[in-house]
């Protein structure tokens, strides 16, 4: 009967004890998790850095054998006062679902049931007067994200099929895991000393660090310690965008058929990266002819902006462009016309069937039904009719039919240009002032032989 | 006889040893933003009222996007009689939880259904992380509504009825300036260093549910966007909001913590992008 008592009071005690949450009761708090700090930009981190609030890992790229190597690193400010001078120090960790509405795979639980260890290392003990150190290691290691990251329950949770809405363009799904751990260092008397538990919260998402379009511009270059992990506001700082200008100085030579078009880049970065870039390996800069009033030209308004239609007349290609620097294209000098020589178009396509040919000249439209072929350039004043005496050919279109000239060739007028870089708006621009038309007209420039129609007759 | 006597009191030791009552042994003492970097590194300021977007959370065709949180960063301190003795003593407070409740008992309107409410616990406990640490203030965050609350909220008659108008075609619309307040509760949970349980206070945070206060899509009704659309979402303030032109100056980076939630931050949150940028025409 002593006997069975005593076997009793055994197991009652021992049932008490089993009851008893061993984990959280701390072995010494001669060493002690004080905090998570976030390292700066650099990586360097410090007792006194900011603290990490709450953890995020982009398990983005992870794939089933995490080949990109993605983990969760985590600063660890601890005190010790072991006074061990020896350097076996490990974590023990961890990990906990129960935040999520989901849990994860029972063998992705069965995996993580068991306490993991992680080493660190990096000190033996603190200097003199120094209570708190830092430590770095991987809370959630490589072959950990594997097994999260490939978890049929979180992939669902976290939407890893979507990739539209897994970034900081949607809102992105996040599967919380809370880390315990532990601090064992190895006594003087050979024997371990835990810390009491420290907890880390941690959002897993697939994509919430990254932003798409990633092809719209190039990123700002990461101002962050780890890219997967945590600083969201550093790595995602808005990117500079390229500034983008057109501009002619017309025909080298009054006469010459093609003249060149300059698409120079003011910005900071290239339009490398640019969507147009990506998918067609150019924008485009197009060229309008304002005046005179020609053939096949009509008038429409864009904000304030008066261009000829069938706008822009030509358009070339441009390749990227480094940020400071320019590139040249070539445009025909006037508008493209039929076989007929007087039908506008762009491509053969809109010639029926015949071909669609550079203009040798241009088709000033004088009165109703009236076509004066003319070219562009600086009018020969001695020729000019006393309207226009004093030097000022002005456009033909505001009256009087301009002279022949003095060999009898075709009548020369002063032309008004408008160039405008990336009319396909591939580029995409931003403006760093508050986005307006006035702004979008930035890309543009007016070029014409003669300077006061240039200024008086810009419609930009 | 003697051997009963030790059964019980061990037994009895071991039942009391398990029925410690929680100690409160800290105070919350209010709710910080987690200012433009969710960083609540106290730039952000003080916070006197929340306010949450539950717009498409929850909608038939499927709610857009994949979560919706509040997220909620709370200044505490150490009770007085915790603070005696060494700071890195047994009296040491790692938190580990924080647990909520939703207050319907004083609605200003009608509480929420009757569905909505045996939908959700009397009670949910969600992570924190944090301790006292030494000269910093310890801020907590948690999510105050994880997104399977704010989800079961969004679906509820009477939020709805509250966050909605009629439209010209007979159906109701979320109706931006509407609200619905939803008291909430919550205490922090942790540990000292000892192993012995300790609790916060019970802090009351009112918050503000509406469709379409704080959020705005860039297709009406929201859709999901195709995949590889351009698109530049961000936050934007109160003045940019004003602006005339079809977009104002670049906005802010979407950050994690107040995206459709009120930090006392931004304006308006522009997210889930369909269509690229203000395209310009020449």
């Amino acid at each position: 009967m002593k006997i069975f008592a005593g076997l009793l009071v055994v197991f009652g005690l021992l049932g008490c004890n089993s009851l008893t949450d061993e984990g959280q009761t701390p072995t010494t708090t001669s060493i002690m998790i004080v905090a998570a700090a976030l390292p700066e930009p650099n990586c360097g981190v410090g007792t006194g850095n900011e603290r990490l609030k709450r953890g995020i890992f982009d398990i983005k790229g992870v794939d089933a054998e995490n080949t990109i190597g993605a983990q969760y690193q985590t600063n660890l400010v601890i005190r010790d006062q072991t006074q061990t001078g020896v350097g076996s120090k490990k974590l023990m960790v961890e990990y906990d679902f129960s935040a999520n509405l989901i849990q994860p795979t029972a063998a992705t639980r069965n995996l993580l049931r068991q306490e993991l260890s992680v080493p660190f290392g990096g000190w033996t003990q603190g200097d003199d007067g120094q209570d708190l150190l830092v430590i770095s290691s991987p809370l959630i290691p490589e072959h950990i994200t594997k097994i999260l990251a490939n978890d049929s329950a979180i992939y669902g949770e976290l939407k890893r099929d979507d990739s539209v809405m897994n970034t900081v363009s949607g809102l992105p799904g996040y599967y919380t895991v809370q880390i315990k751990v532990q601090a064992l260092s190895l006594g003087l008397n050979g024997q371990w000393l835990r810390s009491p538990p420290y907890y880390l919260t941690i959002d897993l998402c697939d994509g919430c660090l990254t932003r798409i379009p990633q092809q719209l511009v190039q990123d700002q270059s990461d101002a962050t310690c780890h890219s997967n992990q945590d600083r969201i506001w550093l790595k995602l700082g808005y990117p500079e965008f390229p500034n983008l200008s057109g501009k002619t100085e017309g025909p080298s030579d009054e006469g010459d058929l093609n003249m060149v078009l300059t698409t120079g880049n003011s910005g900071s970065v290239n339009t490398l990266g640019s969507l147009g870039a990506s998918r067609g390996g150019r924008s485009k800069t197009g060229v309008w002819l304002v005046a005179p009033n020609h053939d096949g030209k009509s008038e429409f308004a864009f904000s304030g902006l008066q261009v000829p239609d069938r706008n822009p007349y030509a358009t070339c290609g441009v390749n990227n462009v480094v940020a400071g620097e320019s590139e040249d294209c070539s445009v025909p000098t006037y508008p493209k016309v039929c076989e007929d020589g007087s039908t506008p178009c762009d491509n053969d396509d809109d010639c029926g069937g015949g071909s669609c040919n550079t203009a040798q000249s241009l088709r000033i439209t004088e009165n109703p039904g009236q076509v004066i072929p003319f070219v562009c350039g600086t009018p020969d004043e001695t020729n000019t009719p006393g309207g226009n005496a004093g030097g000022d050919a002005g456009p033909v279109g505001d009256g009087g039919t301009p002279p022949p000239q003095a060999d009898g060739g075709i009548p020369v007028v002063a032309c008004l240009y408008i160039v405008c870089a990336d009319v396909d708006n591939e580029v995409l621009e931003w403006s760093t002032e508050a986005e307006s038309w006035e702004s979008a007209k930035s890309n543009c420039t007016c070029y014409s032989e003669d300077s006061d129609l240039a200024e008086d007759g810009c419609p930009l | 006889m003697v051997f009963r006597t030790v059964l019980l009191i061990g037994l009895t030791s071991c039942i009391q040893s398990q029925q410690d009552p929680e100690e409160v042994a800290m105070t919350v003492g209010a709710v910080v933003s987690g200012g433009p970097n969710c960083a609540w590194d106290g730039t952000g300021g003080q916070l006197l009222t929340g306010e949450m977007d539950l717009i498409s959370v929850a909608s038939p065709g499927g709610a857009v996007g994949h979560s919706r949180r509040y997220p909620i960063g709370v200044q505490w301190a150490v009770s007085a009689a915790e603070q005696a003795g060494s700071e890195f003593g047994d009296s040491f407070i790692t938190l580990k939880d924080v647990e909520v409740r939703l207050m319907y008992d004083d609605a200003v309107v009608a509480p929420p259904t009757d569905e909505t409410r045996e939908n959700l616990p009397a009670t949910y406990v969600v992570p924190t992380m944090g301790t006292q640490d030494v000269n910093t203030a310890p801020i907590a965050v948690f999510d105050l509504i994880p997104t399977w609350v704010a989800q079961r909220l969004a679906l509820d008659r009477q939020i709805w009825l509250d966050t909605s108008k009629d439209s010209a075609l007979g159906t109701r619309i979320p109706a931006p300036g509407k609200g619905y307040l939803l008291a909430t509760e919550f205490r922090l949970r942790g540990y000292n260093a000892a192993g012995k349980r300790l609790v916060s206070n019970w802090f009351r945070w009112v918050i503000t549910l509406c469709r379409g206060c704080r959020m705005s899509f860039t297709t009406t009704p929201p859709s999901r966007p195709a995949p590889g659309v351009a698109g530049f979402p961000g936050h934007y303030g109160a003045d940019e909001i004003n602006q005339q032109e079809p977009l104002p100056s670049r906005p802010g980076v979407v950050t994690w913590c107040s995206a459709g939630v009120s930090q006392a931050t931004f304006a308006l949150d522009v997210v889930q992008p369909s269509q690229p940028l203000v395209p310009r025409t020449y």
